[in-house]
């Protein structure tokens, strides 16, 4: 978690400046870290190589797999279950969902199991790189 | 006299042939991984000192808009890369 901040930290200038758009690139230069947060929040490398194995065949860029691994993230954060990684973005891959639609689809589908956000993003988690309000 | 040196190139070549597989080995699981996780670091400093920049920096490392995807699956891909890069980027 310290390093996942660190990041954000370090991307917050930029944005800052940028307004609230939120350039692909610096969106996608946050995986290797939200992967981290995974593996060490508990989920097994194999179920984020998984993940990342599915975002990638499907051809979906580097910042839009961002979009879905915070998802799943917060989902474990949340208290889904940490084998339960992932488990939804192949659905709603095939149903043709793609990058905020995407987020939105899985976050709903943890909404669905009564796994809840709002709770459980730390105030100083995200938010620098987040656009606001869920639109691009 | 002949067998001698035909000997020693043998076991020249052979030194030669086990000294360069572990180059390879060296490239494949560290220098170029470390690269990978520098190039990223790199990437991720400029664009924090010039965020408007973000396509010239790209392209000021060699890497096309798909090579800095594959770049960043790459090193997420890794958990020792990703840990590297992450603890870098602090």
């Amino acid at each position: 978690m310290p390093r996942f901040l660190a990041l954000a930290a370090l991307l917050a200038a930029p944005l800052a400046q940028l307004g609230d758009s939120m350039p692909a690139i610096l969106q996608a230069l946050q995986l290797p870290a939200l992967v981290t947060e995974a593996r060490q929040a508990g989920v097994t490398d194999a179920m984020v190589r998984d993940l990342l194995d599915v975002l990638r065949r499907r051809g979906l860029p580097a910042d839009e797999a961002v979009l879905v691994v915070r998802e799943e993230v917060d989902a474990v954060h949340a208290g889904a279950p940490k084998d339960n990684f992932g488990a939804f973005v192949q659905r709603q891959l095939d149903a043709g969902h793609r990058g905020r639609a995407l987020a939105e689809a899985i976050r709903a589908e943890h909404r669905a199991r009564g796994i809840g956000h709002e709770q459980v993003r730390p105030p100083q988690h995200r938010d620098t790189t987040r656009p606001k309000g869920g639109q691009p | 006299m002949i067998a001698p040196i035909g000997r020693l190139a043998l076991f020249t070549a052979l030194l030669l042939a086990a000294a360069c597989g572990r180059s390879e080995g060296r490239a494949a699981g560290g220098t170029s991984d470390m690269t990978a996780v520098d190039r990223a670091v790199a990437v991720a400093q400029g664009i924090r000192a010039h965020p408007t920049a973000a396509d010239s920096i790209l392209a000021a490392h060699d890497l096309t808009r798909d090579g800095f995807d594959a770049l960043m699956y790459d090193i997420a891909a890794d958990s020792a890369l990703a840990r590297a890069y992450t603890e870098a980027i602090r």
